[in-house]
């Protein structure tokens, strides 16, 4: 998932092997359902941006999704908990988990019966508001859609057709009846489950989508625990959420409202919720406030944490000079960077990377190092590479949030020992997302963050990495990677499967598009009165399970 | 003041143009030396100024080196009286001593040449405007007017966001904003100057506006001059503090004071003060120089002009 570096959302983890953190501060914030919930109150929380959209077929960073989380339902749904305890699929809108043909190509769904959509629509839910949603997120007629030719979709029959316009309806998915729904895939997908859990397949009702078109982002309307009350709401200023009377699981949400702020800065958030004005900040506490809060025996227990599967990196864009056809210069520049370093400006908060795929993702290669710390090698790499020192200066373009002012002026005085110059360009998360990832004008250079959109490592190469990527920050493209990374994304065999990704990681790292730099963990900040918080893996905030206490 | 003109050389001598009053060297600095406050600005700013010059032999280290070992384990900044580092580091790992007197050069620096273009620009519209009159001075004053309904800094942050930050962007944004003040106190000194005889008589000898202006006028503009550019050089420092506050002045990892407060005041964390000594130092220097160049400014005022005691 394109992640703001405020508030990176991630699938996490899957061993819990990867903590290196002591697992005592793990259970503390495991108090989350204790007893005695009392229902009511109100959550007042803040962003330091607004949310960019309420649609689901636009959103893509953690922000958005856990705005829609709240709103929308999807066929599917992750389990309650942080890290591993919240990547378990688990039905939502599907009265239980899909029944799937012997060849894996057939995934059959009941839907929950009675399930109605948020007042004053009221209606129920049927088989074909499904399938209405996802032709809709996938829709090259919808403005925006994120997930038009996205790799994420390329097994389900039909949808090559559908983005060519070539057809009205995606074959691959046929409706039974008021509650059947089928997907029909070409080729086995491993992880089809897990991209039908995003939101961009949150259910909409057409009637609604029709009747606001493309203001539907600001008139959101769903199935899920809270709905948007718009009297309150100030576009761009404050959301707020109020409890969905229709809402179908029992008993939830536990809250009547949630106020969410937007254009409060991170360290206000953390002061406020010190004086009692907020109850959860809604971006991470970055390095500059976390030794404060750690060390203040009043406010450390209400740091939460979890670990991220997510990788940050810097990269190089291989369409623009001086980084295209000069591997000697990134290779140069891999063995400049400090990452030890690095990872101290941030307390320590995380793992250090040498490759693509986090070090708790399967395929991870934990023996894996192709670019060792080497100043000295770095430079000789540099003069091979045909630039004397002082000879070069290259911008580098970043998004200004969390704590990438440092990272950025880091990597710009370990450069400049190797005799690299670097002019600091950062833009905002806004303006980032808007137009500047994953386009020209990133600039040669760039520090990217990319946090996974389901625990599988094919999502940390085919939209990322493969010459189609909509996420290739890079510009990489190497048709022999995409033909593996094709091969792997079926693969049954587990250990066969892991070999491919290993495979992949030294193909890519050879080529050196990137240097990968840390694996982070989340740390989140809430007052007393919060009670049942956790990081969730995906949302990264599940609202509907948090509740006040007195 | 040497006669311009043959005739002028011959008007009796209470006809002549009168040197420009009290700006005697020796009574002004008679008067000067006095005013202990004044001197105390001066000290002020000769320290910085030399500590701006003999930077690279003062620092201890280039100001853009970060040290490895300049933050804790845990990733802090060090505090002041750290080994190696006199006033303690930043969160990157630069020396704050460093970077603190490294600073001064681009907070002077800037001062002073921003300051500079804004007095040329200044007197050259104000004399023009007061001497010329008429419909050249309706424009050339309405036109300061509107300048001067903009806020200062508003406008000068809309240029910089346009522009390319940088320090000749910088020096450039801040002397094209702050201008008019100056044009409409040497209006008005003109307005006045333009009557009096001695121009009246070079006038009456054939003598062209632009020599009358810069011959016989600009040296009875002096004593304001002096005055309100050190009091300028002040609200320039303080006004490059401020863009750089704003992340849109000298970019990282160049230092400047103001980019220092900043970077300082971001970094304070929840509780309070964590890290006090990166504000308090660059917080400091921009005080001293503004306080100094003030002192220094009344006092020249003072002693240019005894009447407006």
């Amino acid at each position: 998932m394109k992640r703001s570096l405020a508030r990176p959302g991630i699938w996490a983890t899957l061993t819990l092997a990867a903590l290196t953190l002591s697992p005592c501060a793990w259970q503390a914030e495991a108090r989350a359902t204790t007893p005695a919930i009392t229902s009511g109150g109100t959550l007042r929380t803040a962003f330091d941006a607004p949310l960019s959209t309420m649609d689901p077929a636009v959103g893509y960073d953690a922000y958005t999704w856990t705005g829609e989380h709240a709103v929308f339902d999807g066929l599917l749904d992750y389990s309650s908990g942080t890290g591993l305890a919240g990547t378990q699929l688990v039905p939502r809108l599907a009265a239980s988990m899909p029944t799937v043909s012997k060849d894996g190509l057939t995934y059959t769904f009941q839907l929950r019966h009675g399930v109605r959509f948020q007042p004053p629509l009221n209606r129920e839910v049927t088989a074909d508001d499904v399938k209405y949603s996802i032709e809709r997120a996938l829709s090259p007629r919808t403005p925006k859609a994120q997930m038009v030719g996205s790799s994420f979709w390329s097994s389900l029959q039909g949808v090559s057709d559908f983005w060519n316009k070539k057809a009205q309806h995606i074959s691959g998915i046929t409706v039974s009846g008021k509650y059947g729904i089928t997907f029909k895939l070409t080729t086995p997908d491993r992880a089809f489950l897990n991209v039908l859990a995003m939101p961009f397949t949150s259910v909409v009702p057409h009637e609604w989508v029709d009747k606001y078109k493309d203001k539907f982002s600001e008139h959101p309307l769903g199935t899920g625990p809270f709905m948007v009350d718009s009297k309150d709401t100030v576009p761009g200023t404050r959301l707020v959420l109020v409890r969905n009377p229709n809402y179908f699981r029992k008993g939830l949400p536990y809250l009547d409202k949630v106020i969410i702020d937007f254009n409060v800065a991170d360290h206000l958030q953390i002061q406020r919720v010190q004086a009692g004005a907020l109850d959860l900040a809604g971006n991470l506490v970055t390095s500059d406030d976390f030794l404060s809060i750690k060390n203040d025996p009043k406010w450390s227990r209400y740091l939460a944490y979890a670990p991220d599967i997510a990788v940050t990196y810097l990269a190089f864009n291989l369409k623009q000079k001086p980084f295209e056809g000069n591997l000697k210069l990134r290779q140069a520049i891999n063995m400049a960077i400090n990452k030890q370093q690095i990872l101290k400006l941030i307390n320590g908060r995380g793992v250090i990377m040498q490759g693509i795929l986090p070090p708790t993702m399967p395929g991870a290669d934990p023996k894996f190092s192709y670019y060792p710390y080497d100043p000295q090698k770095a430079r000789a790499l540099l003069a091979a590479a045909g630039y004397g020192p002082n000879k070069l200066s290259i911008p580098l373009t970043y998004q200004q949030s969390g704590d990438f002012d440092k990272i950025a002026q880091e990597i710009q005085a370990e450069l400049k020992e190797i005799g690299i110059s670097i002019v600091l360009k950062p833009v905002s998360t806004d303006t980032w997302y808007g137009s500047v990832a994953y386009t020209q004008k990133e600039g040669p250079m760039v520090l990217a963050p990319w946090g996974q959109d389901y625990p599988d490592p094919s999502d940390f190469f085919d939209p990322i990495l493969t010459c189609n990527a909509g996420s290739n920050a890079a510009f990489y493209c190497n048709p022999a990677l995409d033909a593996l990374a094709a091969k792997a994304r079926g693969n049954p065999n587990d250990q066969a499967r892991i070999a491919q990704y290993h495979q992949m990681e030294r193909m890519v790292m050879a080529d050196a598009p990137w240097v990968p730099i840390y694996d982070d963990v989340l740390y989140d900040f809430h007052g007393p009165h919060l009670g049942g918080f956790y990081i969730h893996p995906v949302w990264p905030f599940n609202y509907a399970e948090y509740y006040m206490m007195p | 003041m040497q006669p311009l003109s043959p005739l002028a050389a011959r008007l009796p001598a209470d006809d002549q143009e009168p040197a420009p009053a009290s700006t005697s060297r020796h009574s002004v600095w008679r008067r000067l030396r006095k005013d202990r406050l004044a001197l105390a600005g001066a000290a002020i700013i000769l320290a910085f100024a030399a500590m701006a010059v003999a930077a690279p032999h003062l620092a201890p280290y280039d100001p853009t080196q970060r040290f490895v070992n300049g933050i804790s384990d845990q990733g802090a900044p060090l505090p002041p009286g750290t080994a190696g580092f006199l006033l303690g580091t930043d969160t990157i790992g630069h020396d704050v001593l460093s970077r603190l007197i490294w600073g001064a050069r681009v907070s002077l620096f800037v001062g002073v040449l921003a300051n500079a273009i804004a007095v040329v620009i200044g007197v050259a519209l104000g004399a023009a405007a007061g001497y010329y009159g008429g419909l050249v001075s309706s424009i050339i004053m309405r036109f300061t007017d509107i300048m001067l309904a903009f806020p200062v800094l508003l406008l000068g942050v809309a240029l910089v966001a346009v522009l390319t930050p940088g320090i000749p962007v910088i020096i450039a944004v801040i002397g094209l904003v702050s201008w008019t003040s100056m044009a409409r106190i040497i209006h008005g000194q003109v307005l006045a100057l333009r009557e009096r005889d001695f121009v009246e008589a070079a006038r009456a000898t054939g003598v062209g506006s632009t020599r009358i202006l810069l011959r016989h006028i600009l040296p009875h503009l002096v004593s304001p001059i002096v005055v309100y550019s050190s009091l300028g050089v002040a609200t320039a420092v303080l006004f490059e503090a401020s863009l750089s506050f704003l992340g849109l002045g000298i970019q990282p990892p160049e230092p400047s004071w103001g980019r220092m407060v900043s970077e300082g005041a971001a970094v304070q964390g929840a509780s309070g003060f964590a890290y006090p000594w990166l504000l308090l130092f660059p917080g400091a220097a921009v005080f001293l120089t503004v306080l100094a160049f003030n002192l220094l400014g009344d006092g020249l005022r003072d002693a240019l002009d005894p009447t407006s005691r």
